[in-house]
């Protein structure tokens, strides 16, 4: 009579746990099937068409084992140099946008009216598309008739020159990108101690040492995750350049072509797969480095109290 | 008496300094508010004019003559009789359909995960969120050439299925976001559900997810903006004028026009960018409170 009454109350724990290991693993290997079909294949296959000569972009039927000849063919092409250094000159946007952005979020971390409009204005070119931004920074950067050269008085060639190329392209992005870095940093200025701020005062310190000693170390969290994130999608711009000019710009010694650029018009241009699967792995490796280069730098100057 | 005078004196000094500060502040910001609006003015004010006006070597602040051709021809351009119908509009409603339920299911579905990582035991939790993380590592153009492959032999090239499916079933950052706002939820209103009988799927819905919807808007309106700005991968997959997303549309009748009609295609932008711009603003509060919340403990 009695063992019932003890039995059902574990046999109903039992099920519980039962339950949860089910249900729990259900909800939590959707994502998983995501990245295994959508991410995991892909990449295991681009590895594959790495070694291959395509004969036709969709199908490895008389396809041909070429071993290294892609990855031997992307280093001799002078493209794909062109391609790199672009790139890495693109980069030079993250740093600059962080530097701005911490500006920014300290600026709206003093006792000043109007915070929320100065976020939601200076955040709103995240949400812009890169397609609408790009049309209307060339019109901008137009030479005849474009509101800068207005402003200057003068007929500079923006987009005309490789160095001026670039130069236009990185302001439009570090204009594009800064409000977002500037959102989490200043949320993250939030939480910072005053105590800190009004006890270096009294040791008098300038507002210079100021952000050198106690802002930027109480955000380096955040800094180094803007840091990593950025850097994975900075050094696949594509967008950007391929919107402002088509060719990569072929008239420009090729300033917008960068490494996405480069492999999208090798695979879907020229219909070689292999050797735009071999440039996606360098680049992929490429970032794995600069990762990994950036983690260990981390543990310098990354404060996690 | 010369004590006080120097207390007095300093204090003066202090706050001096500090209007110096503040005023500098409002500086910085407004030159920075200034320079992100700046571009929109230039494009606002140049969508209104005649194209004779904007191709014209004198700037002019304001149209002289007001016209709205340029926003005439966004929405009568039918991209060379390749669609019937206005093909922004077309890109418009496209976009809509495809990007909508998707950004809706994935964000659901990201929490539903969130919530199993946070607060579900189950043998494989560590092991699976682990691959998570390390997958959010692998940049996306790995995925760009084969993907291309493998949709060919499901035959889903040219239809809308390469963009509405992979993503749907939950992105991983949203995954990351939303177990972090999960974990600061206290464990006890999910043991008082399961004592009233909900099992895990009902805890979720009914509890955990009307709980968290600060941090779902926030997740939503990110997936939502950059489903709607997405540009690559739509250019790749879909190449039937009939599919063709608001991206791709802008960029054809952008490109159409650049060197003749600047207003039309400053009109173009201008609307491509309404929809989400209104979107943000109307939801700027949970929004920027949910990228906080859920975007910040790291």
């Amino acid at each position: 009579m009695n063992i019932p009454e003890k039995r059902t109350p574990r046999a109903k724990r039992a099920k519980r746990a039962r339950n949860e290991e089910i249900c729990g693993t259900i909800m939590a290997f959707l994502p998983v099937l995501r990245c295994i079909l959508f991410s995991l294949v892909p990449m295991a296959l681009a590895f594959i068409m790495a070694f291959y000569k395509m004969k036709t972009p969709v199908s490895f039927a008389g396809a041909e084992f070429v071993l290294f000849d892609n990855f031997k063919a992307i280093f001799s092409d002078p493209n794909f140099g062109t391609a790199l250094l672009n790139t890495l000159i693109y980069a030079v946007t993250l740093p600059v946008s962080v530097v701005f952005a911490l500006l920014l979020a300290s600026a709206l971390n003093a006792d000043i009216k109007g915070k929320g409009a100065f976020r939601v204005i200076l955040f709103l070119p995240f949400i812009c598309s890169t397609v609408a931004i790009v049309f209307i920074f060339k019109w901008l950067y137009n030479t005849n008739y474009g509101i800068l050269n207005v402003l200057f008085g003068q007929q500079i060639g923006w987009l005309d020159s490789p160095a001026m190329f670039r130069f236009s392209l990185i302001m439009m992005i570090v204009w594009s990108t800064t409000g977002y870095k500037m959102l989490l940093l200043s949320a993250s200025l939030t939480s910072v101690n005053t105590a800190y701020y009004e006890a270096a005062e009294i040791d008098g310190a300038n507002a210079f040492q100021k952000f050198i000693h106690i802002t930027v170390p109480a955000v380096s969290p955040t800094i180094f995750f803007l840091l990593v994130t950025g850097l994975v999608n900075v050094l696949q711009m594509f967008s950007e350049t391929q919107v402002m000019d088509a060719t990569g710009g072929q008239s420009v010694d090729y300033a917008g072509l960068t490494v996405v650029f480069y492999l999208y018009r090798e695979g879907f241009n020229y219909n070689a797969m292999g050797i735009a699967s071999a440039a996606s792995w360098v680049l992929s490796l490429l970032i794995l480095l600069l990762t990994v280069f950036n983690f260990k730098i981390s543990k310098l100057w990354v404060r996690y109290d | 008496m010369t004590d006080t005078k120097i207390a007095a004196k300093s204090n003066k000094l202090a706050r001096g300094k500090k209007i110096a500060k503040k005023g500098g502040c409002y500086f910085f910001l407004a030159a920075c508010a200034f320079i992100v609006l700046f571009p929109f003015y230039v494009a606002v004010v140049t969508s209104f004019k005649f194209p004779a006006e904007a191709n014209n070597l004198d700037f002019t602040w304001w149209p002289t003559e007001f016209t709205f051709n340029g926003y005439k021809d966004v929405f009568t351009y039918r991209g060379g009789n390749t669609v019937e119908g206005p093909l922004i509009l077309l890109g418009f409603l496209n976009t809509v359909w495809m990007i909508l339920p998707r950004s809706l299911i994935s964000t659901v579905l990201a929490g539903m995960a969130g919530y199993a990582y946070a607060k579900l035991r189950f043998r494989a939790k560590n092991g699976m969120f682990g691959f998570l993380m390390a997958t959010m590592m692998v940049p996306g153009v790995i995925t760009l050439i084969p993907s291309y492959l493998l949709f060919y032999h499901l035959g889903w090239l040219n239809t809308p299925l390469p963009v509405i499916l992979p993503p749907l079933l939950g992105g991983t950052a949203s995954v990351f976001f939303l177990r972090q706002y999960y974990m600061g939820v206290p464990s006890d209103m999910m043991d008082a559900a399961s004592v009233d009988g909900l099992g895990y799927f009902g805890i979720y819905f009914r509890i955990m997810f009307p709980i968290a919807m600060p941090a779902f808007w926030a997740q939503f309106v990110l997936a939502f903006v950059g489903g709607y700005n997405e540009y690559l991968g739509p250019m790749l997959y879909l190449k039937n004028a009939s599919l063709l997303t608001l991206q791709l549309a802008l960029q054809q009748f952008s490109s159409s026009r650049q060197y003749t009609d600047p207003s039309a295609v400053m009109a173009a932008a201008l609307c491509a960018l309404v929809p989400t711009v209104a979107l943000f603003i109307a939801a700027q509060k949970q929004f920027i409170s949910g990228i906080v919340t859920s975007g910040l403990k790291l």
